[in-house]
């Protein structure tokens, strides 16, 4: 991989950022006019200049961006208005529960995932091909909460095995973690299986079985690193909504996570709570990204190396 | 009647080959590396099943080196992946596949693994294709080399740069380093069959190995191969749709026609003195053999469809001398006074 590619994607990943912010603003602007939000509506005309004079809002649209900008770049997001701390110590402190159950999902998403997609492609149009793909299907078709509901009806309410709800041990963590988990293990499933079976199909497997390698080697040396970008790419997509996609999962089980404050915060028009996930869900979605982008330069020689052209 | 002539030739044998005009020199099966024996492929299609070899019996001695000639889609890339058992699992296949003394075919598939690489190794038609693109190609080599010598990477390694030093590979040792898309086609060639070669096998099946290249690394990788049979002395099958290439290189030539061998002889047989009506018209379509003034011949119509077994003679609707026979009656591969074998009712030179 070369330092020009790297460059290019950290810069891409850089302007996808100043993008969101900058949608952000304009958003919050296009909403309506937040004093008006703010203040009760009988107040005086002078008290809504003083405020618009206090928050800055007087200013003309560019500046007003400028400092928005400026104070973003500076870590500041606001304040919360319930307790008046700082927006982004509010959001930051909910960050380890729900990276918790993201890694968990996520775990669990890559261990049923990945083999049951393998094991449809080797066999494919065997029982265990449709069932993967039924698995899939159905994996997509069941809303979250409803899965989790029937989770808790189950392992809570009828065999009394697991809490239904709170983030008090790791016994806690196992619900959540498998609704999470299970649906996406059905994306990452189809996607294994279609990626495996196109490499499966070309030349050099052939190659490499008429080598006499076993097919383990040939299955975790050969196929998968060929038929790894797809599904990265897909699994950088989870990873990069794991913050901003836990909302019902973690309303479901009462986690006290990311995804409950986006709830809350959005009941109580705490908008620079709403504003700070929203900027940290979009930087957890471009980091995933471009960090996809560089594992596919490292995954396939090809990427990245079309300026070098051929060595010979 | 077995097809196998013996080619080794004793100082004895000669004289007597001289004085006694090329009769059968006795068949010896035994001394066959590889015999195939009344092989037949089935393959499902969407269109009913394509009988892609039919009842194909040839043999390869050691050291020696068959061309197998015919057009696209007459079953000779069938007949190599039939070999190393790489054919998909629901080809029906019928005869035997006997190696060493051992039918691949029913060997277990740890042993059809033993083999596959170590006995018999393969190169294929599309070089760029056919390596990992994702891996280095040293470490491809040497992947192989520690499956069937359990040596470390280390060693694995060295051993896969002495080999595409044997390959001529130019600065072998920093190619080790290259992946497949940072060469060119004749060197990724010069790679695979340096990959086959690297568990010194006793047989190495070239699938049209110079199809996917330039003419003058045709050449290249065609004398290539040449010296290194002489060199490794192993037995070779080289497979093409062009005979000129099959020509230059091979001992004795198996001419494929519609899933079936229609004539076998040794190669100067064969371009001197061809028996079947199809093999001659292959000599005469070969620009490369015989200078040719005026439009380049060709042989009309187009090969039959393999679905279902056709009644008589597969070559028979783009026959010159095919009568009402050759649509009822398929011929049988029958020994000629040359030590050839060819299946026409109405070989050249055939009289009533």
């Amino acid at each position: 991989m070369n330092v020009r590619f790297l460059i290019a994607r950290t810069l891409r990943a850089l302007l996808t950022l100043i993008l969101v912010v900058t949608f952000v603003f304009v958003m919050l602007r296009l909403a309506g006019d937040p004093i008006k939000m703010l203040l009760p509506e009988e107040t005086p005309a002078n008290v809504i200049e003083q405020y618009r004079a206090r928050w800055g809002l007087d200013a003309p649209i560019y500046v007003q961006y400028v400092s928005y900008i400026s104070s973003v770049l500076r870590g500041d997001f606001g304040t919360s208005f319930r307790d008046g701390r700082p927006a982004l110590e509010v959001v930051t402190e909910r960050i380890p529960a729900t990276a918790t159950l993201g890694f968990a999902g996520l775990i669990v998403a890559l261990l049923v995932g990945l083999p049951a997609g393998i094991a449809a492609a080797m066999k494919r149009n065997s029982a265990i091909d449709r069932a993967v793909i039924s698995f899939a299907v159905l994996g997509h078709s069941i809303p979250t909460f409803f899965f989790g509901i029937l989770l808790i009806l189950l392992f809570s309410m009828s065999l009394r095995w697991l809490p239904s709800s709170g983030s008090a041990t790791w016994a806690h963590l196992l619900m959540p973690a498998c609704t999470i988990g299970l649906w996406n293990a059905a994306t990452i499933a189809r996607f294994t299986r279609a990626s495996m079976l196109d490499v499966l199909s070309k030349p050099f497997m052939r190659t490499a079985v008429a080598n006499g390698l076993p097919l383990s080697w040939r299955i975790l040396g050969y196929a998968l690193p060929n038929a790894a970008i797809p599904i990265v790419t897909i699994i950088g997509l989870i990873v990069g909504q794991l913050l901003s996609g836990a909302v019902i999962v973690e309303t479901v089980f009462a986690w006290p996570g990311i995804g409950r404050l986006t709830v809350t915060a959005v009941a109580a028009r705490e908008v620079a709570v709403v504003q700070t996930i929203v900027f940290l869900a979009a930087l957890t979605m471009v980091a995933a990204n471009l960090l996809v982008d560089l594992l596919y330069g490292w995954l396939d020689p090809r990427i990245g190396s079309s300026t070098e052209g051929k060595s010979r | 009647m077995s097809t196998i002539k013996t080619t080794t030739f004793v100082v004895g044998q000669v004289l007597r080959e001289i004085a006694v005009p090329l009769r059968v020199v006795g068949s010896v099966p035994e001394k066959a590396l590889l015999r195939l024996d009344a092989l037949s492929v089935r393959l499902p299609s969407r269109h009913g099943e394509v009988h892609a070899v039919r009842h194909v019996s040839l043999s390869v001695n050691a050291g020696e080196c068959l061309g197998v000639v015919g057009e696209s889609g007459c079953g000779k890339s069938t007949v190599c992946s039939a070999i190393l058992s790489l054919l998909p699992d629901n080809a029906r296949i019928d005869g035997r596949i006997l190696f060493g003394g051992k039918d691949l075919r029913t060997i277990s598939s740890k042993g059809i693994s033993g083999i596959r690489g170590r006995e018999i190794a393969m190169v294929f038609q599309d070089p760029m294709n056919s390596l990992n693109p994702v891996r280095r190609v040293g470490a491809q080599i040497a992947d192989k080399i520690m499956v069937h010598k359990g040596l470390s990477r280390g060693a694995a390694l060295a051993e896969a740069a002495r080999f595409l030093d044997l390959v001529k590979v130019p600065a072998a040792r920093e190619r080790l380093n290259d992946y497949p898309h940072q060469l060119s086609g004749g060197l990724c060639q010069r790679i695979m069959i340096g990959m086959a070669l690297s568990c010194e096998p006793k047989l190495l099946i070239a699938d049209e190995p110079t199809t996917a290249l330039d003419v003058t690394i045709q050449a290249q990788i065609l004398s290539l191969l040449g010296e290194l049979r002489r060199e490794l002395g192993m037995a070779i099958i080289l497979v093409s749709h062009d005979l000129g290439v099959i020509a230059q290189t091979s001992d004795r030539i198996a001419v494929m026609y519609a899933g079936e061998v229609v004539e076998e002889a040794r190669t100067e047989v064969l371009l001197k003195d061809p028996k079947h009506p199809y093999t001659q018209g292959l000599i005469e379509a070969s620009p490369g053999i015989e200078p040719t003034v005026g439009p380049l011949v060709t042989i009309p119509g187009s090969v039959v469809s393999l679905l279902g077994a056709p009644s008589g003679c597969a070559f028979a609707p783009r026959c010159r001398r095919a009568n009402d026979k050759c649509g009822r009656m398929p011929p049988h591969l029958e020994p000629t006074s040359m030590g050839a074998m060819v299946a026409c009712h109405f070989p050249n030179g055939w009289t009533q």
